[in-house]
């Protein structure tokens, strides 16, 4: 299931202004994520974990430090250099979905696929389809947001974020909005994509049951790491999964 | 494509901004239709009043004469005027030529002296050329040979004079010596040009005795079969025919509409001016709209930076929006401007009580009318997309500077 | 020889030396013309007037001094209103001065056909006389009295072709002193237009001159000027710079 190392922290600061004052959000991190992973990281708000999130999708730059996606350099980058790396190499799941209103859903996964030029429009379409098809709204394609509840919003914006095939999904508290059920689906749905499709996914939670699924759990503290777990073993809940697909990837 | 897609929805979703702000740019276009076609209006009927009351169509005039024209001397005329308008009547495309002799007197009662312009016109050819005859408003046109005139109603009113009055017209002949006219009113002129309301007409023969000119004209008037704005080869055959006559030139109605249309072009820039301001409150609704929606979509594009677009992209996104409140604005104002269009043509606006008080220095009655402009009221629908597109872009460039971390952070 | 003989022949004689003496008496409009215009002529002379313009109930008088010389004439106006205004007159040339503007005018063409300073006295009307005999036919019509004074009466017909700015001119020379008294100006139809008056003949240094003349417009009702001269000196010394556009200036 490992592979490369795909992000790479080193050394990474965050401070934000608030007033006159400046508010520290990272205090040195140095994370190594490799291509495959599953991994979580906890901790409770004001941790740091979305800032850390931010600055691995480029969203964000940091005040010191160094980040490496797939090798590449992020934070000599410019707006525009930075765009398209989020463009081609990393999907995004919010807690708050932030799906295009005006879109329906179908649309709202093409828009992924859109950005990216290089994709012929006939080939958007039956990407987007199948993955819709894969996360299991097929038939839903034409609905807008308005119209989904919040777990098929969030397997939308799942198949959004996974449409462009991404070098790493970044997910921040994914099923901070969803009842147990749905959140549960919508965990088993990413998992599932990371066993098939070898996705990286990293997310942030303080949500236990998310904390269970994860292969890695990364804990933070004021803008530290404080805790770095590996899980070998398969969870129970992925032992009962890999029993229902009838084998699958190693663990 | 995905872009306008995104736009239009967007546009839909927040109907009420749309409409509100696009009521904005329709007012804008609106008023500009409407001034435009009413100016256009006043320049139409003032070049008709010129023409079909005081220059005819083409003109000719004895060589030297056009240039002072404003001061009505008498030093340079035409002799033989009647002659020469029988050789210019039979030349094709004519459809009736008349002299007149044109110059400075003086309305005497008695009791009051006023300047006046004379003209003394041709009972038996003025009719071919010019609208005097419907011009009359009481009593009969004049005839020829009679000590009479026709009195303007505005002079007629600044000197008391009613029909049957008689009065001394004072003028200077050709020598300069006095002359000292008793003339009877026989009818009153009112017309939409000021120049009939405030001059004085006498016939020809009469004029040309008392200013010892026997036979002579200031300007020979020719009018045209297919009206003045097809004039055609008209002016060239009166120029080829006159050169062989003598020192004569010959000028068309453009000639005499430089005043009139340098009035039009004034009136153009105050029109321009208020049409500014009204811009700029239609750009402020424009900017208001765009900022608001993206104040509101901060998280969508936040949303969309973390898909990959860039803020150019996003700009150009809201920009598009921009654009279509100018379009839909634009269409409403076209629709509406139609409408006032019409009625403008149609109907047009009474303003008789000005008209005395002030000369608008173009020749109009109490009636402003408008005229049919399409190009005017589509280009506003176009200029009006266009700068709705163009002001957008600073609230557009604002919304998509947005830190999409700070705004995508819970 | 027989008494009634020498009779008829004294008779004669007397008759002859009558008609004699008439006919060398008789003067033509010519010579009654150039006797005027030798009272008219002033050699260094100043004056001093008053101007009454009457308009529509309403009068505004006028005063100015002036300085003439032949057919030379310098005259500045004193009264509040147009203090500093100033006319020259050099032959058939007149210019004016505008205080407030600073500006000096030529006055020609129309401008000299208007009532000069408002009045209805305007350049063209006072022509001097030994201008007429060049403008007009001049014919003598007998003779007339105006008031108590014995006239020559004078009929002036424009000339056929000249510029003149009267058709027709009637003018009454006091037979004692040549001296207009009356003048009629009439329009081409034969409108009378103005009329002119003069009294108060006063003997000035060997002429006779009219201390009082007034300008009637004919065509407008209770519009008429009325000149007073209230001084009038011959030989007086005018310094040299007089007549000249800068002194209109100073």
């Amino acid at each position: 299931m490992t592979g490369t190392d795909l992000v790479v922290l080193q050394g990474i600061r965050k401070d934000y202004p608030q007033g006159k004052l400046t508010v520290p959000a990272l205090r040195g991190i140095d994370l190594t994520v490799k291509s495959g992973e599953f991994t979580a990281i906890a901790g409770p708000s004001g941790s740091g974990k979305t800032t850390m999130l931010n600055l691995i999708g480029c969203l964000d730059r940091p005040t010191a430090g160094r980040i490496l996606l797939d090798g590449q350099e992020l934070t000599s980058l410019s707006k525009n250099q930075l765009a398209a790396v989020r463009r081609q190499s990393i999907g995004f799941i919010f807690q708050t979905f932030n799906l295009i209103p005006v879109l329906t859903a179908l649309e709202n996964v093409e828009l992924a696929l859109t950005l990216l030029r290089e994709v012929p429009a006939a080939e958007v379409r039956d990407r987007a389809m199948k993955v819709l098809a894969e996360v299991g709204l097929a038939g839903l394609e034409g609905r807008r947001p308005g119209e989904l509840s919040g777990g098929q919003q969030q397997r939308v914006a799942i198949a959004r974020a996974l449409v462009k095939e991404p070098k790493v999904v970044l997910a921040d508290e994914p099923t901070a909005n969803l009842d147990s059920e749905n959140g549960e689906a919508v965990l088993h749905l990413m998992l599932e994509m990371n066993q098939t499709k070898g996705t990286t996914f990293i997310f942030s939670t303080h949500d236990p049951r998310v904390m269970r699924h994860a292969r890695r759990l990364v804990t933070m503290r004021d803008g530290q790491i404080v805790g770095d777990e590996r899980r070998n073993g398969q969870t129970a809940e992925e032992e009962r999964y890999h029993a229902a697909e009838g084998g699958g990837a190693d663990a | 494509m995905l872009e306008f897609r995104l736009a239009l929805r967007n546009l839909w979703r927040h109907k009420r901004r749309t409409i509100l702000t696009g009521v904005v740019v329709a007012f804008g276009v609106l008023l500009f239709s409407a001034f435009d076609s009413l100016l256009l209006g006043f320049e139409e009927d003032s070049l008709r009043n010129l023409v079909q009351y005081e220059s005819g169509e083409v003109s000719v005039h004895a060589r030297g004469h056009w240039e002072k024209r404003e001061e009505l001397l008498l030093d340079r005329t035409i002799p033989g005027a009647q002659q020469l308008a029988g050789r210019l009547r039979r030349l094709e495309g004519v459809r009736g030529v008349t002299p007149q002799l044109v110059f400075n007197a003086a309305v005497n009662t008695g009791a009051e002296e006023s300047p006046v312009k004379a003209i003394g016109t041709d009972p038996a050819s003025d009719e071919t050329v010019l609208n005097l005859r419907q011009a009359v408003k009481a009593g009969r046109y004049l005839r020829a040979g009679e000590n009479e005139a026709l009195l303007g109603r505005e002079l007629a009113k600044l000197m008391d004079l009613k029909v049957g009055d008689t009065f001394t017209l004072v003028l200077r002949t050709q020598r300069t010596t006095f002359e000292a006219l008793d003339l009877e009113v026989v009818g009153l002129l009112g017309s939409s040009s000021p120049a009939v309301n405030q001059g004085v007409y006498l016939p020809l023969d009469v004029a040309q005795e008392a200013t010892g000119l026997p036979g002579a004209a200031t300007q020979v008037l020719v009018r045209g079969e297919h009206g003045f704005h097809r004039l055609g080869g008209l002016p060239a055959r009166l120029r080829e025919e006159t050169q062989h006559i003598g020192d004569l030139e010959v000028k068309t109605w453009v000639d005499w509409s430089g005043d009139y249309l340098a009035h039009a072009q004034a009136d153009r820039q105050n029109m321009k001016v208020i049409l500014g301001i009204v811009g700029v409150i239609a750009a402020l609704g424009v900017v208001n709209s765009v900022l608001l929606a993206g104040m509101e979509r901060s998280r969508e594009i936040g949303t969309l930076k973390a898909l990959g677009m860039t803020e150019r992209q996003i700009t150009r996104l809201f920009m598009l929006e921009g654009m279509g409140i100018g379009l839909f604005g634009g269409l409403l104002g076209v629709i509406l401007s139609l409408g006032a269009v019409a009625y403008l043509t149609l109907v047009g606006i009474d303003y008789s009580q000005l008209t005395t008080e002030y000369d608008f220095g173009m020749a109009v009655e109490g009636l402003m009318r408008g005229v049919w402009n399409w190009p005017s009221i589509f280009g506003a629908w176009v200029f009006g997309a266009a700068f709705s597109f163009l002001v957008s872009y600073w609230p557009s460039r604002r919304s998509a500077r947005l830190d999409p971390a700070v705004v995508l952070r819970g | 020889m027989p008494r009634t003989r020498l009779h008829l022949i004294a008779l004669a004689l007397v008759l002859a030396l009558l008609s004699w003496a008439a006919a060398a008496q008789a003067l033509t409009a010519e010579e009654i013309l150039k006797k005027v215009d030798d009272n008219e002529y002033l050699e260094a002379a100043r004056l001093k007037a008053t101007l009454v313009i009457s308009s529509g109930g309403r009068d505004v008088t006028k005063t100015f001094v002036a300085l003439i010389d032949g057919d030379r004439s310098f005259a500045e106006f004193t009264n509040a209103r147009d203090r500093g205004t100033k006319y020259l007159k050099l032959g058939d040339e007149l210019w004016m001065f505008f205080p407030d503007a600073e500006d000096v005018v030529k006055i020609s063409g129309h401008l000299l056909r208007q009532g000069m300073m408002g009045s209805d006295f305007s350049y063209e009307d006072a022509l001097e006389s030994k201008k007429l005999t060049a403008l007009y036919q001049v014919k003598l019509a007998g003779e007339e009295k105006v008031g108590d004074r014995e006239c020559y009466v004078l009929e002036l017909t424009a000339k056929p072709g000249v510029e003149v700015a009267y058709a027709r001119r009637k003018q009454w020379i006091a037979k004692a002193e040549f001296v207009p008294v009356k003048e009629e100006l009439y329009a081409k139809s034969g409108k009378l237009m103005k009329v002119a008056t003069a009294g108060n003949l006063r003997r000035v240094g060997g002429r006779w001159f009219a201390m009082e003349a007034t300008m009637e417009n004919r065509l407008k009702k209770g519009s008429c000027t009325r000149m007073v001269i209230e001084e009038l000196e011959l030989g007086v010394n005018i310094p040299p710079q007089t007549f000249s556009r800068e002194a209109l200036h100073r």
